[in-house]
């Protein structure tokens, strides 16, 4: 078909065409882009103005060792944080630009953190930007820090040697524990959006003399305001009823009272079922954990189904103190932090609309019923304890 | 004109160009979102408002087989009123490709080249489908066997991909919103996509066993609802109220993809198979109206009215508005009402009409 003559032409039209559409409209080259791994959003000096820190990776920094070698010197951190104040987090990164030589790049953001200050403010501002632009991801995670957010980032991490990533991945890591939540900004903005649930974000504690972060427990918002933050137990009450408890240790008194049992979680499925009893509201929460006996201090022999049954019971026990505790706090701090308004909405639609204008007073009313189904998998490689 | 010219196609073949072209714009920007969580229930609704249009098509096509859109134009309203039904539709093809080319181009523009000024990215759209019409429907054709079945593979894909960020209990309670707002949601679903079958009236003369005609139609049709369910089901179980917000509720659910942090950020690469259904979707229209234009004013051939309607088409779809939400409050507010006369009151009147004409006047062709 192709004639001989119309190869040349041809050829130049290709070669014509690779050149002119490659990519973008204008380019931006890896070495002229500054990536940012964590943002840290204060309140700024003057009121109305906020501060926005980018911590910017330095590529050419990065494969020099963990920072060890020369001892704490500056100029070999492979980050550089920066920070601009502005009315809009947006108007701040922009002037950023002005005092940094490379564009600031965020697809690889992958922790966004607030000062407690700000999120008492209220953090529903702040969310727009990281919703609408596109350069910013919907699985980024937001976290409330204790103090200064920039502070922050300027921990000293010992393993990853950028302090964004370590924080990132803490909160990957948190599933070994479950005394910590995470939360991504789209999970944020779904409970934001929802009538009655209340917003979760992680919370990080940041020790100034050590420069050592925590990431610990939970904030919970009223709409996207801070109101107060769960402690380490209650936040995996919390986690049993949402089915968020992936692993962790529940220590258990053993039967003989001579010592503690760790029990560790191998799996968990949590269920939360709205009822209806004349006209109020109740809930009953399921859980049923999956356990191995992993650590014992006493001299009791598990070998012994009696003891094992005794074990679980004091697991329950344990279980159900947890989301008893979480519940208390619910209570306290008037917030719906196991969203089970939109359980009820969920499954009564209907009712729903009485609910709604004074959902916390029902909710401080609600009875809520806890079931823990316990399984105890297996007793590790021995039977009785060494001692 | 010869329609030996034009070429012919298969049945399998339109089965799979039109089930390209109605999930086409569809995947990227969906109304059936207006409906809240029952935009499940919009889907099989609006299905079923267009299946009446529907009905109506294959009725005409029946009582004039054979005969493309314009031809039965002809054979009911005679030479000169005929003609002018016929512009109207073709008006109708012409800004309706001009809608999907912005449509792609704001996509685009949102999501991946911000910089990029838009005329760029419409030209550049429009070139490689003026293209794709002066190869004629064969090639289009052939280019949907290859396009449509990679798209329906990756999209199914995705929704097993993204079945860890799943929350079905985000599809309760069923109806979140009014049942005024799901029906308005579903109506907009039966005109855009369901609807927006009818071009084919003019390219099914071209199959090359008009018997199948029929069943091809209905095929594709029927191939449509499944995937546009398992599209809404997978991105309001993911996003859950977060439907309200977003713009590309398809586009925010694969961003969310995450396994093991290992298959992530893969949205750009599906974009990109989206974009292959518009680019079915905008050489159907276009071809449509190109051939109808020649055979309204008598051409010889189609050919040379394609890069000129290029030009228009790039022109009409930047000067018809002047930013995405001019674009979305037609898409709307005023396009489930306009498209109504050209998808159901003018193929209704042809209907009515022909019926008066006990014998209609078969074979009048130019």
């Amino acid at each position: 078909m192709i004639k001989t003559r119309h190869i040349l032409p041809l050829f130049f039209f290709m070669i014509l065409i690779a050149i002119l559409t490659t990519s973008c409209w204008n380019s931006r080259e890896l070495n002229e882009l500054a990536i940012v791994s964590a943002a840290a959003i204060d309140l700024g000096q003057e009121a109305g103005t906020i501060n926005v820190t980018c911590q910017v990776i330095k590529p050419a920094e990065m494969g020099q060792g963990s920072g060890q070698s020369s001892g704490g010197n500056n100029s070999t951190k492979p980050y550089y944080n920066v920070t601009a104040s502005g009315q809009t987090i947006f108007e701040a990164i922009r002037k950023i630009s002005n005092m940094i030589d490379r564009r600031l790049y965020f697809p690889h953001l992958q922790v966004i953190l607030f000062s407690e200050e700000v999120a008492r403010n209220g953090l529903g501002q702040y969310l727009d930007l990281l919703t609408r632009d596109p350069e910013f991801r919907h699985s980024d995670y937001i976290l409330i820090t204790r103090g200064k957010a920039a502070e922050v980032l300027e921990a000293k991490t010992e393993l990853q040697i950028i302090p964004g990533n370590s924080i990132y991945q803490l909160i990957l890591r948190r599933e070994n524990s479950s005394l910590a939540i995470g939360v991504t900004l789209l999970e944020f903005s779904q409970r934001l959006l929802s009538d009655t649930a209340a917003p979760l974000a992680s919370y990080l504690e940041y020790k100034k003399e050590e420069q050592s972060i925590k990431l610990t427990g939970t904030s919970v918002f009223k709409k996207d305001k801070l109101q107060g933050y769960l402690n380490e137990p209650e936040t995996r009450g919390l986690l049993w009823a949402l089915d968020e408890v992936k692993a962790g240790i529940v220590v258990v008194e053993c039967p003989k009272k001579d010592g503690k049992v760790s029990l560790e979680i191998i799996s968990s499925k949590g269920k939360i079922e709205p009822q209806i009893k004349e006209g109020q509201p109740s809930f009953k929460i399921t859980v049923s954990p999956h356990v191995h006996l992993s650590e014992n201090t006493c001299t009791c022999n598990f070998s012994d189904i009696e003891l094992i049954t005794q074990l679980k019971d004091g697991l329950k026990s344990a279980i159900t103190a947890e989301i008893s505790a979480a519940l208390n706090k619910s209570n306290v701090l008037q917030c719906d932090i196991f969203a089970l308004g939109d359980k009820l909405h969920q499954r009564y639609p209907k009712y729903w609309q009485q609910f709604v204008p004074n959902w916390e007073e029902y909710l401080q009313e609600a009875k809520v019923e806890i079931i823990i189904e316990t399984r105890l998998d297996n007793n590790g490689m021995t039977t009785k304890p060494v001692r | 004109m010869n329609p030996q010219q034009l070429g012919k196609i298969s049945s399998r073949q339109l089965i799979i160009l039109i089930s390209g072209y109605l999930t086409g714009s569809i995947l990227v920007v969906s109304s059936s979102f207006q409906a809240g969580n029952a935009a499940w229930l919009a889907i099989i609704l609006g299905f079923v408002e267009g299946l009446l249009f529907l009905l109506i098509y294959l009725k005409l096509c029946r009582q004039y087989p054979e005969q493309s859109l314009l031809e039965i134009n002809h054979s009911v309203f005679g030479p000169i009123l005929g003609r002018a039904v016929s512009l109207c539709y073709l008006w109708y093809f012409f800004q309706l490709s001009a809608l999907i080319l912005r449509n792609y181009g704001d996509f685009l523009n949102i999501v991946s080249y911000p910089e990029t000024p838009l005329p760029i990215l419409l030209i550049m759209g429009c070139i490689l489908t003026a293209y794709a019409v002066k190869a004629g429907i064969e090639v289009i054709a052939r280019c949907a066997t290859i396009l449509a079945p990679i798209t329906f593979f990756i999209f199914i894909l995705t929704a097993f991909l993204v079945l860890p960020q799943m929350d079905f209990s985000n599809l309760l309670p069923i109806i979140n919103k009014t049942w005024k707002d799901v029906l308005l949601a579903s109506h907009s679903i039966a005109v855009f996509p369901f609807g927006e079958i009818i071009p084919f009236l003019m390219i099914i003369p071209l199959l090359n066993k008009p018997a199948q005609a029929k069943a091809s139609l209905l095929k594709a049709y029927f191939f449509t609802l499944p995937l546009l369910l398992l599209m809404v089901l997978r991105d309001t179980a993911v996003l859950g109220p977060m439907t309200n917000i977003f713009l590309y509720h398809s586009y925010e659910t694969v961003r969310l993809i995450n396994i093991a942090q290992l298959i992530t950020r893969i949205e750009v690469s599906i974009a990109g198979s989206l974009l292959s259904l518009g680019f079915l979707k905008i050489s159907v229209l276009y071809f449509v109206v190109a051939v109808g234009l020649s055979k309204v004013f008598k051409l010889r051939s189609y050919l040379p009215l394609v890069f000129p309607l290029g030009a228009l088409l790039v022109g009409l779809s930047l000067l018809q508005f002047e930013n995405n939400v001019e674009a979305l409050e037609f898409y709307n507010k005023v396009y489930p009402y306009y498209s109504l006369f050209f998808q159901l009151f003018l193929p209704g009147l042809t209907l009515l009409v022909s019926f008066f004409r006990r014998k209609p006047a078969k074979g009048v062709k130019e």
